[in-house]
């Protein structure tokens, strides 16, 4: 279900193996995925824990080369102009990239300059972002004393300061409040209106409340892809189709074990 | 990327590790600590200078002070600046592993040798605070005595292609495990072993090779006030390698994952 042309995020039969790993006896981590995502698109990615999301994620990001496979970013391809490729996207890990003895805003200046902003847009663009992020009430404070709730939206700033054509979240809901989590879907919403997100998590709920594509991946394949707004009627029947996909797959996850090795 | 944006990257590298640097008060307790030492070191020295007085002034080439302070002053400080080096240099990547901050490096668009000089200048400019007042402390003779200052230059050039080089080797030590402190301790432990080394001179020729590597052999040559093109080459090759292996295993990451 892949689309071509003008894809800000294309990639294509991706494959990773464990670090050390015989390639031609393990089974890979992510094995032959592939997606095709257009500006506008929120895809969750949607797997339990172990399912190869964090790994894809590190791989669209650049973080990690593929074993196999390839990732274009805006058209730029990532292992012949990494650079372009990076400068078209931005990423939130797992864990937030923060500085604990920096204070937010000062924060959010050196993440701008990373991505090689003019200096004289850097001001507006973090005083944007930390408007887009309602950081205002922590932006003096130091990264070290923020909760976690506030450490993910700081997160979310950096990876969104310079105006990314993709935005890639490693779970950015977890470990969030209800409120919080609330928040956050809002605010992926509103990325997504002129962008392309892609987040991973494993609650139903977040895939629901804000994606309009979702990818269902487990054991590092890609099981199911729906576009909700084609299919409006997947987002009612995702849970179903999450728990059928999951224990299907659990349950010929030795099959496939079997014919990689 | 054009070089002008790679420059203003390296240029944003630095100076936020320099600043990160002066946040640490671990920086500044090291620091206090070197200085402490240098300057009983170096009262001691002067003290000394000023005893022997009527033997130095029966020798046929008397050494003047700045190459006596270079000898008995500077030489030891360089051997304390090797271990001091990879203190300040053991944060550079190890603790970007630990805090979960290096996913901010990859997946942005700096490049890699970028990253690392950024990192080697920062961490320098930190240094040179505690080894500029060491050095400042000879200076300071200048109000009472005259100071021979091409032999001055050439030992704090010495000291400084020594402390980049020793940076290095610890930058390098830090890239490869995500604890700080065991990256200092490689770096000291491989730094020793390289100091160590020079002191095989003389004992049998075959080693007389190996002990060409250490730095100590091509120090004493700035310290004197005569150093050759071969002592620079050697600390900008040394300083080189670290760099390149720095950027082989940053590269090597990225295949290996964490």
């Amino acid at each position: 279900m892949t689309r071509h042309g003008s894809s800000l995020l294309e990639a294509r039969e991706l494959t990773r193996y464990l670090p050390g790993a015989r390639r031609d006896a393990a089974s890979p981590i992510v094995d032959a995925l592939s997606l095709s995502l257009q500006s506008g698109d929120v895809l969750g990615l949607l797997g339990l824990n172990g399912a190869g999301k964090s790994t894809t994620l590190r791989m669209l990001a650049g973080c990690l080369t593929p074993h196999a496979g390839s990732v274009h970013v805006a058209g730029h391809s990532m292992s012949d102009e990494p650079a372009a490729a990076r400068a078209a996207l931005g990423y939130l890990a797992d864990r937030p990239p923060l500085y604990d003895d920096m204070r937010v805003e000062p924060y959010l200046r050196f993440t701008a300059a990373l991505r090689n902003m003019p200096r004289r847009d850097i001001n507006h663009a973090v005083q944007a972002v930390i408007e887009e992020c309602q950081l205002a009430d922590i932006a003096r404070r130091r990264n070290g004393r923020l909760s976690k709730g506030q450490r993910q939206r700081v997160g979310i700033a950096q990876a969104i300061i310079h105006r990314p054509s993709v935005v890639l979240l490693d779970e950015p809901g977890s470990g969030l409040d209800p409120q919080q989590q609330d928040e956050l879907r809002q605010l992926i919403r509103r990325l997504g209106h002129d962008r392309t997100v892609v987040f991973s998590t494993h609650v139903l709920s977040e895939v629901q409340a804000c994606c309009t594509r979702i990818a269902v991946i487990h054991g590092g394949r890609l099981m199911a892809e729906h576009d909700l707004l084609a299919e409006p009627s997947a987002r009612d029947e995702l849970a179903d189709l999450f728990h059928q996909i999951v224990s299907e797959s659990a349950s010929s996850a030795p099959a496939i074990d079997k014919n990689a090795a | 990327m054009s070089g002008t944006s790679v420059v203003r990257m390296t240029a944003t590298v630095a100076r936020h590790e320099f600043t990160r640097l002066l946040r640490s008060s671990a920086t500044w307790v090291v620091a206090a600590l070197f200085v402490a030492a240098a300057a009983w070191l170096f009262l001691s020295q002067v003290e000394h200078w000023l005893d022997a007085q009527a033997s130095i002034g029966l020798q046929d080439h008397p050494p003047g002070l700045a190459g006596f302070l270079g000898t008995t002053y500077l030489a030891p400080l360089s051997v304390v600046l090797a271990v001091l080096a990879p203190f300040y240099a053991m944060r550079s990547f190890s603790e970007e592993y630990r805090e979960a901050t290096w996913s901010l490096w990859q997946s942005s668009p700096v490049p890699v040798t970028a990253v690392v000089l950024g990192k080697l200048i920062g961490t320098l400019a930190a240094l040179a605070i505690p080894v500029g007042t060491a050095i400042a402390m000879v200076l300071i003779m200048m109000v009472w005595t005259q100071l021979d200052l091409g032999v001055f230059a050439s030992s704090a050039a010495g000291l400084l292609l020594c402390t980049m080089a020793s940076t290095a080797a610890g930058m390098y030590c830090s890239s490869l495990v995500k604890q700080p402190m065991l990256g200092a301790v490689l770096a000291i432990v491989l730094l020793g072993v390289l100091w160590l080394i020079g002191s095989t001179t003389g004992v049998a020729p075959s080693l007389d090779a190996l002990a060409a590597l250490s730095p100590g052999q091509h120090l004493s040559g700035f310290l004197q006030g005569y150093p050759n093109t071969g002592d620079v080459a050697y600390f900008l090759l040394f300083t080189g390698v670290f760099v390149v292996l720095t950027l082989i295993r940053l590269d090597a990451l990225r295949q290996l994952g964490d």
